[in-house]
């Protein structure tokens, strides 16, 4: 059954608008960098922007393996402490990225993936008293994600444990639901609303915990993959590009 | 006598040549297309791999996804056919699974344009 309601914009309206989407979010996430999913298709590029207003990060990978792709990932995280002090964290890193397992079900699809990486972060200065501290050393992170999706639904998670030398701890769970307005044409932009939930974990001695809860938009155009969003601390933004 | 026959022959040949050659313009009786359904193709930003694959391929013509109707079809270029093993293999590649084909005596567009009015 293909039934597609009305939509609300003409297709090249939905087009500008979301190339002007576009626009805004990738000089966005040049501003402040980004992070976003997994791997592509077999011998295929993916770039990914994520930009949250605690965190942001930039990666590439290369599927050399339908279900390996190697890259490199950089990532810049802010952990709040106490009196309004916070410490900034930046790392750059090689990444590994693995589809434990794919289930291709006649209306849906679900993942299992496994993403490591790991390399070097330094702190990179902060506000209040904890700006005075520098240092560099090694990291390592693991994450494990989840998603189910149909042309209609969505629901994915995510929890991700970063380790590092000075007892450093980046602790991320994501989980995010939501539904496409409409079953759009395979050529067509694809929108969608979702609700991700998102709880961190810093470093001892930083604010323990932090939880967001944010609403986006999602656009989905071939290979152009777009979410942005706001909650209470200032937008977010999302984009994937695969080649 | 055998002049003459072999003359016969050679025009009779070439009326039936004529005869069968497709008048500019004219629907091509069987372009050779290939439907598969696929599963596991529920986005364009994933199934765009599938798209990617087939394209590469020397033999690929016309080509249509439709996600709601979870099917793929291939139409080869004039003269050329379409091997359904080769380009099974190529979907599966993209990781995805097809589950059945069936040859269409239809061109792509004509089954785009069939499905748009569903």
């Amino acid at each position: 059954m293909n039934s597609t309601p009305p939509r609300t914009l003409g297709a090249r309206a939905s087009r500008t608008v979301f190339a002007w989407l576009l626009a805004a979010g990738t000089l966005t996430a040049l501003h402040h960098p980004a992070s976003a999913l997994p791997m592509g298709h077999y011998e295929s590029w993916m770039l990914m922007l994520d930009s949250t207003p605690s965190t942001r990060s930039l990666g590439v990978n290369y599927a050399i393996r339908q279900t390996w792709a190697p890259g490199a990932t950089l990532r810049r995280w802010e952990e709040p402490a106490a009196h309004g002090a916070s410490l900034v964290r930046e790392s750059a890193g090689l990444s590994l990225t693995h589809r434990l397992h794919r289930w291709n079900l006649p209306h849906a699809q679900a993942n299992l993936w496994l993403v490591g990486d790991a390399g070097q972060v330094r702190r990179a200065g902060g506000h209040g008293r904890t700006a005075a501290e520098t240092g560099v050393g090694g990291y390592g992170a693991l994450a494990f994600m989840a998603d189910y999706e149909t042309t209609r639904v969505y629901v994915g998670g995510s929890v991700k444990t970063l380790r590092g030398e000075g007892r450093l701890r980046h602790d991320l769970a994501r989980l995010r639901t939501g539904f496409s307005f409409w079953e759009a044409e395979y050529e067509g932009i694809q929108p969608w609303f979702l609700v991700e939930a998102e709880n961190t974990r810093y470093s001892p001695g930083s604010m323990r915990e932090d939880s967001l809860l944010t609403p986006m938009l999602r656009f989905i155009h071939r290979r152009w993959f777009v979410e942005v969003g706001v909650n209470r601390e200032g937008g977010m933004f999302n984009l994937m590009f695969s080649h | 006598m055998k002049k003459i026959l072999s003359a016969f022959a050679l025009a009779a040949a070439g009326f039936a040549a004529q005869a069968q050659a497709p008048v500019p313009g004219a629907a091509v009786a069987n372009p050779g297309t290939v439907q598969f359904s696929v599963n596991g193709m529920v986005c364009a930003f994933c199934a765009q791999g599938i798209e990617k694959r087939l394209t590469k391929m020397p033999e690929t013509g016309p080509l249509y996804i439709n996600l709601s109707q979870k099917v793929v079809a291939v139409q080869p270029k004039a003269g050329m056919s379409i091997d359904v093993a080769k380009v099974t293999a190529q979907i599966i590649e993209a990781g995805y699974e097809v589950t059945a084909s069936q040859p269409l005596a239809k061109t792509v567009a004509s089954i785009r344009a069939e499905m748009k009015k569903k």
